[in-house]
């Protein structure tokens, strides 16, 4: 499309250039065709930029000043949404958080970490019934359907379903767990040793959407490798884990990656589940401090400003995204060993 | 009797007869969709049933005590969850048609324009997504009270309205497949940029629009944080605020609270059941692995 655009500068050139007793004319001509070609550059930087800018514009009003916001709050005082109310002090919010004789922060990340063994689990769900589909079964587009369901649904309206199937009363596994011969119902979501086991299960409900994923790129897999393979006598273990799991391991890193990044900012799911969000690791004392980083974060700065404040909440949020960051770091160094790109 | 042998000459690979997987695929696969399925037949089943069954007697598979609507009855009694609905409806279709325009208009300035700093700003844009959201939340909010969005619901509107970046990068994709020669040919006909892209690049990414659109409205429909931050007055909860605020009031109505949460879910469902084949395309290819 460039040609075109440039057309009429080349004949205007060509034209100059057989009549070399209009020199002048030539140079003069010449001297119209740059100036036409940089305007119709600049033209065309113009609309580019009045095409792709808006994203750009949007981030930089929405993303852009509370990011640089939030890292002035991370050195500030301030216990309620009111700007004028801004005090300066300093790193003491940082020294606060690793210095804090109760630690809550490092409880909240700790049970954060815990909350991450969800990942493996839903990976092994999500690869395993991506194999399962891929095998020719019969009726697969309904069973890739139900698959997906879990992610259409809101985080309020599943989390309340999954209150109500684990409750201590009238839930279904409690009741199930008395028609086997228990004596009495477990209190699944208020009780510290099985709270987060049930989150866990209740996040790897959604497993799906990495399935979809999986099955796209178990789709992709190059066939006539397999095939090789077989004539060559290679057993369906060894073919599953020496070619279709290495030629699918773009993917499998990005939804490692990705639900590393959604695992570690957990928090409506469990605030839901939890009654309130508190943590029922330590009912008696009232004192409980919610349960995982990003609801503890939210806690300092909207449940308990007066307390905490928004200035400890933004720092928390800080060391929350440096730790982040460095898992990612982690995740992609590991992925030099195990991912592989061509094939 | 001919020994048939097989070799590269006379091999012909039996492409009609696919062989089907053993009876032990079928029922793992049954069973994980029982495991993603019942849970809804329990709410479903529990918000049937009377406030007394409910409340005293320990669960059953059924309704034992016959069927009744007064759960349903009640969750629109208090019009919470019409409200929420309507404010749903009302704060997000527009943001999600107007970030679908601006979208598709920003990719196809990525995907088929040359200008100066395209690259730079596609890889800046790539590398704000990996900003984690729990960094700005607090800034956020103080930044919405400063300007008095608070208690309006623009938080929820307008920063979306500037397009997603993730729509962009898919939509990018889709448009580079857009033959080059069919913009050329356009051009020689002296149509302008933006007639260009209103007559020619709009039909034609329409899959890619509509995927990105849905994905985009079921995103804002079931989205809890943003509102839990931003909407803090009682006439502007969403439905899934007031949801949550329902069955908070509702502790000791079990069926009003299934009710309410069957309610919420089902309109997603039923546009995922509608348009699945355009959803479930965009999330297999939005990976970004297969550009």
């Amino acid at each position: 499309m460039e040609e075109v655009v440039a057309a009429s500068d080349v004949i205007e050139y060509t034209d100059s250039k057989d009549n070399d007793i209009f020199a002048e004319t030539k140079l003069f001509k010449q001297d119209i065709a740059t100036a036409a070609r940089k305007r119709r550059k600049m033209q065309r930087n113009i609309i580019g930029w009045l095409f792709s800018v808006w994203p750009f514009v949007g981030w930089c009003i929405f993303g852009g000043i509370p990011f640089i916001l939030s890292i002035i709050l991370s050195l500030a005082e301030l216990h309620n949404f009111d700007i004028t109310n801004f005090q300066f002090i300093g790193f003491d919010n940082y020294k606060w958080i690793f210095t804090d004789q109760k630690g809550e922060f490092w409880f909240s990340m700790r049970q954060t970490l815990y909350y991450c063994l969800s990942l493996p689990i839903g990976i092994f769900l999500g690869l395993g019934t991506a194999v399962l589909l891929t095998r020719h079964v019969k009726l697969t587009k309904m069973f890739r359907t139900i698959l997906f369901i879990p992610n259409v649904c809101s985080v309020v309206g599943v989390s309340m379903m999954w209150k109500l199937v684990f409750h201590r009363q009238y839930g279904v596994v409690n009741a199930i767990l008395l028609a086997m011969g228990r004596e009495f119902p477990i209190d699944f979501l208020g009780d510290p040793d099985w709270f987060m086991p049930v989150v866990i299960f209740t996040t790897t409900w959604g497993a799906g959407a990495g399935s979809i994923l999986f099955q796209a790129a178990l789709e992709q897999v190059n066939q006539s490798l397999i095939e090789a393979a077989e004539i060559d006598g290679a057993s369906k273990t060894r073919i599953f884990f020496r070619i279709t799991l290495p030629a699918i391991s773009p993917t499998t890193f990005y939804v490692v990656t990705m639900n590393t990044i959604g695992a570690l900012q957990a928090m409506a799911n469990i605030q839901i589940l939890a009654s309130d969000g508190r943590n029922p690791l330590d009912p008696k004392t009232g004192n409980s401090i919610p349960l995982t980083a990003v609801y503890f974060i939210y806690w300092m700065a909207f449940n308990q400003p007066m307390i905490y404040g928004l200035g400890k909440a933004s720092a928390a949020a800080w060391v929350l995204t440096i730790i982040i960051v460095i898992i990612t770091r982690i995740n992609f160094k590991l992925g030099d060993y195990w991912v592989c790109y061509d094939n | 009797m001919e020994e048939k042998i097989y070799n590269s000459q006379n091999f012909v690979p039996n492409k009609k007869k696919i062989q089907r997987p053993p009876i032990g695929t079928y029922i793992m696969l049954i069973l994980y969709s029982l495991y993603i399925l019942v849970p809804f037949y329990i709410i479903f089943i529990s918000s049937l049933k009377s406030i007394q069954e409910a409340a005293f007697a320990e669960f059953t598979w059924y309704p034992t005590r016959g069927v009744t609507w007064g759960a349903f009855k009640r969750v629109f009694e208090s019009n919470e969850i019409q409200r929420g609905f309507v404010n749903t409806l009302t704060f997000y279709t527009p943001v999600t048609l107007v970030s679908v325009f601006v979208s598709a208009l920003a990719s196809y300035g990525f995907a088929k324009m040359e200008w100066a700093g395209r690259n730079a700003i596609f890889s800046f844009l790539l590398l704000t997504m990996m900003i984690p959201g729990c960094v700005t939340m607090t800034a956020t909010r103080l930044m919405y009270d400063t300007i008095g969005w608070i208690g309006t619901p623009l938080p929820v509107m307008i920063p979306g309205m500037f397009g997603g970046i993730g729509m962009v990068f898919f939509m990018r994709q889709y448009m580079k497949g857009i033959p080059d020669d069919l913009i050329g040919a356009a051009k020689i006909d002296g149509m302008s940029e933006i007639k260009i892209f209103l007559v020619l690049i709009i039909p034609l990414s329409v899959p890619a629009l509509l995927t990105q659109g849905v994905l985009s409205f079921i995103g804002h429909y079931n989205d809890y944080l943003g509102a839990l931050l931003y909407l803090i007055d009682e006439p502007l909860y969403t439905l899934q605020i007031a949801i949550k605020n329902m069955v908070d009031t509702y502790r000791t109505d079990l069926p009003a609270q299934m009710a309410a949460c069957f309610l919420g879910m089902l309109p997603m469902l039923l546009i995922y059941l509608f348009l699945q084949n355009y959803i479930l395309k965009g999330i297999s290819m939005s990976s970004g692995l297969k550009g």
